[in-house]
């Protein structure tokens, strides 16, 4: 058995990092289409308010982090309604929001030492309690994207056509919001707000330098995603390079090659053509 | 035959200010339906209207004898203006657009089926784009993006047709192809089609029903135009019948009206323009 | 739903709002009150420097701890109000050798000329980061390299600032601040001179109660949270192997991870020490893969408010660590 296989701890990072990857990939598809690439910082940052809130209520704060990541994405929702074209702006709205709150908040949380712990994850320092609410999550995403996968895809496509053609968009735009605010409220306790955030956007700004359909925009964004993260683990663990960045980075390599591939195969069909 | 698309009597106005006021029009079964009339007179509003984007301040909008309540569930087909720009950056085929306007037939949390993929392949078909299916859409050119996305809406059967400003963006052959597609369909499938546009000289000659929308109060007005009749005699079997003068507030009353519109090929500006004369009078 | 979910959290912004405009009121009263009248005024940076003033200065002074209660000194930065404070102050305490890495900023902005400002730490023979990661084990691998290289010293510069781990060091503090208060307020130089003699008696006490306590564990390792407790391993003959380096806020890697796992049970070490106002889940879990135990450690860099509100203080805590490190080896 390779060395990297005999730590417990290294088989929870791989494992729950594999889950979470997948998932990620599937969720950070629909919100890179629906224009909120940055959907996981906002949220990543609102969920920081919500921990305070939790600690200074006196209820769980990572129900707290949960309850405000829903309702910031309840609310980024709303207001890309009412802002058409500018879309992007309500993720900029809500995340100032919620830096601003957060760090009011916390200014009245007696010790950093609860906010630390309930702020910041770890790939390779992960308990039992959030590997089973990562597989959890896990089953329920997958299972809401394959069977949305139809309406999901129409909707990205254009929205008011969908619409017309009876797809309840409102209900599913409530349900990968509040799928997405969930995963990310946990993700960043669990793994840490920089893998998650990024997972949610590289992976597919990758695939989608060689994808030939939006099928395999998913399925190569989930390939990126997933060898990123066994990759990244696996460099960290017999190089000694922090996992989190390392994850990152060789996701932002899969975007370089795919797009420079694209690029190439794109002047070579030019070449055929002419 | 019977009207499948009714407006009655309808104002809208996102504010006090009415954008729209008192339009009354009917559309036949059967109809290939032209609405003209100046730049934000309007035109892109009363689509939204009709497809239940927003509803109506005061008075009726019904499809097919029922109410327009919401987007969705009226059953009718909508091209959408520059349908392809959004599409240029999708990461999708042309198929698995196609598919996508099969919603309906498939079912919400369903997967498609054989029969689907075939509805699709005729969809495709009937827009003489079949052998571009597995194509990226962000690859194709302007006027081939619009026939899949015409495509997509076909792939649903719809019985009514709805067109925004589709010959705006693409070339002067890909509208002649469209024009010629959406005749067919008119006539063989028997699909309803109300088109806005300010290109009538190109869309006339297929229409038989013109509706032009301008400022003001409005009343239905039939203004024979000879010129558009005359076009359509020539070069297809049923073109403009008559003119609904929607919105032409003074279009009864000032005989005039109706004259300078029929001299005018371009209705909507003749009769934009007339009316703003007469306002300018009134105050006076 | 939607709409109550909107409505709910207006509510709770508008509440927020409120509630932080009530404490940036409640802040701007921070600072030396009516009772301070006639004493010295004195502002320490930390726990340790605020405590050793206060047991020094007795009655005569006030003395204000800069970094709030339970706060991470690394994470923290002045504001407004502290700035402030220093403009009223009479003495700055800090405890130097890079624990402070802002403080000569904040001094070269404060306009107060009478302000006399104190670097506890300064005269005390310092551990050179890479000393106190030397001291750590005897047969260095090559990892080491990389992870000098990846900032250790990103926030300490060159030395292990936290010298009041060894009560030596912290008698040596107290004996420079209690210096510049004969300076600063000679009349009460004998009450001072006083308080200075009872602490460091208490300070040889507790010097005599470590060594004999840790004797039987000379040359033993312990695994703490980052590599805070240089000076206390010289004095009494342990190694420390820090999970992080001698900063405490870095992400560990998988492959330190592995070093610290395979280290505990090479050398049947039986607990892993965690510090309070750091997160214990990286050393929870090298805890449950090694199966051993977890307990708290203090750096006494920053304590929690409860822990001073009840009355907690230098000597106590440091008896707290004392049992704690005993009982991890038994």
């Amino acid at each position: 058995m390779p060395l990297i296989f005999q730590y417990e701890y290294m088989q929870r990072a791989l494992f729950v990092g594999l889950l979470l990857s997948v998932i990620v990939a599937c969720l950070g598809t629909v919100m890179v289409h629906k224009r909120l690439s940055l959907i996981g910082d906002a949220l990543s940052h609102s969920s920081l308010a919500g921990v305070a809130l939790g600690l200074l209520l006196g209820f769980n704060p990572i129900v707290g982090a949960m309850a405000v990541c829903i309702v910031s994405a309840l609310s980024i929702e709303a207001i890309r309604k009412k802002l058409g074209n500018h879309s992007e702006l309500a993720v900029a709205i809500v995340m100032s929001t919620g830096i601003g709150l957060a760090g009011v908040l916390s200014g009245f949380v007696r010790s950093s030492a609860d906010f630390n712990s309930f702020l910041f994850g770890s790939i390779v320092a992960i308990s039992g309690f959030e590997a089973r609410l990562v597989m959890i999550l896990s089953v329920i995403v997958l299972l809401a994207f394959v069977l949305l996968y139809k309406e999901l895809f129409y909707i990205s496509f254009d929205e008011q056509a969908a619409a017309i053609s009876g797809v309840p968009v409102g209900f599913v735009n409530a349900v990968f919001t509040i799928l997405t605010a969930v995963t990310v409220s946990i993700a960043a306790r669990t793994v840490g707000a920089l893998i998650i955030s990024s997972l949610l956007v590289v992976p597919v700004a990758a695939a989608m330098g060689i994808a030939k359909s939006y099928k395999t925009t998913v399925l190569w964004a989930i390939f990126v995603s997933t060898v990123s993260t066994v990759g990244g683990l696996t460099l960290s663990f017999y190089f000694g390079l922090k996992p989190g960045g390392t994850i990152v980075l060789l996701s932002v390599v899969f975007f370089l090659l795919f797009r420079v591939i694209g690029y190439l195969r794109e002047k070579h069909s030019v070449k055929k053509g002419a | 035959m019977a009207n499948v698309i009714e407006v009655e009597n309808m104002s809208f106005g996102y504010t006090r200010d009415m954008i729209l006021e008192n339009v009354d029009f009917a559309v036949e079964e059967g109809d290939f339906a032209v609405i003209i009339g100046d730049n934000g007179v309007g035109k892109s509003t009363m689509v939204k209207l009709l497809l239940g984007a927003i509803r109506p301040t005061k008075g009726k909008i019904s499809i097919s004898g029922k109410p327009v309540t919401s987007l969705s569930g009226s059953g009718i087909g909508y091209l959408p203006q520059n349908g392809g720009n959004r599409a240029a950056a999708f990461p999708a085929t042309c198929e698995e657009i196609v598919m996508s306007g099969l919603y309906k037939k498939i079912g919400f949390m369903r997967f498609p089926g054989k029969a689907h993929k075939e509805k699709a392949d005729s969809a495709l078909r009937s827009v003489g784009m079949l052998d571009k299916k597995k194509e990226l859409i962000g690859n194709l050119s302007g006027g081939q993006q619009q026939r899949i996305m015409l495509a997509r809406v076909l792939a649903g059967d719809p019985k009514i047709l709805i067109l925004d400003e589709p010959t705006v963006g693409v070339d002067a052959e890909s509208v002649d192809r469209l024009l010629h597609i959406l005749h067919h369909l008119n006539i063989e499938k028997k699909v309803t089609i109300l088109m806005v546009t300010h290109d009538i000289e190109k869309v006339g000659p297929y229409a038989n029903r013109v509706l032009c929308l301008s400022e003001g109060a409005c009343r239905e007005e039939l203004l024979p135009d000879a010129q558009i009749v005359h076009a359509h005699t020539h070069s297809h079997p049923h073109g403009a019948e008559h003119i609904h003068c929607a919105n032409c507030e003074h279009g009864s009353s000032h005989g005039h009206d109706a004259e300078h519109c029929a001299e005018s090929s371009h209705c909507g500006d003749a009769c934009g323009h007339e009316h703003k004369h007469d306002h300018g009078k009134e105050e006076k | 739903m939607k709409f109550s979910l909107r409505r709910l959290f207006s509510g709770v912004l508008a509440v927020s709002l409120i509630g932080g405009a009530a404490g940036l009121l409640c802040s701007c009263r921070r600072g030396f009150g009516a009772d301070a009248e006639g004493k010295v005024k004195v502002v320490a940076t930390i726990f340790p420097v605020y405590d050793f003033a206060k047991r020094i200065g007795g009655d005569h002074v006030s003395v204000k701890m800069l970094i709030p209660a339970g706060t991470e000194p690394h994470e923290w930065e002045p504001s407004t109000n502290d700035m402030l404070m220093l403009e009223e102050a009479d003495l700055f305490v800090y405890s130097g050798a890079g624990m402070e890495p802002w403080a000569e900023d904040v001094l070269g902005s404060v306009q107060n000329k009478d302000l006399v400002a104190l670097e506890a730490s300064k005269g005390i023979a310092l551990l050179k980061t890479e000393e106190v990661h030397d001291m750590e084990d005897d047969h260095e691998d090559d990892h080491e390299d990389e992870h000098d290289e990846d900032g250790h010293e990103h926030h300490h510069g060159m030395y292990d600032p936290h010298v009041w781990l060894s009560p030596k060091h912290a008698e040596a503090e107290m004996e420079a601040i209690a210096e510049a208060l004969i300076a600063i307020d000679e009349e009460n130089a004998d009450y001072y001179r006083k308080n200075l003699e009872e602490a460091k008696k208490s300070c040889e006490e507790l010097d005599s109660a470590f060594r004999e306590g840790l004797k039987p564990y000379e040359g033993g390792y312990i695994v703490v949270a980052h590599e805070a407790y240089g000076y206390l391993c010289r004095e009494y003959g342990l190694k420390q192997i820090g999970i992080e380096g001698v900063s405490a806020d870095q992400e560990p890697d998988a492959a330190r991870m592995r070093e610290i796992i395979d280290k505990v049970g090479e050398y049947g070490i039986k607990c892993i020490f965690f510090e309070e106002l750091v997160d214990p889940k990286v050393a929870q879990t090298i805890a449950d893969e090694a199966g051993c135990r977890t307990m708290a450690l203090s750096p006494l860099d920053g304590l929690s408010k409860d822990d001073i509100d009840a009355g907690r203080d230098y000597f106590s805590v440091m008896q707290d660590n004392l049992k704690a490190l005993v009982s991890s080896f038994e």
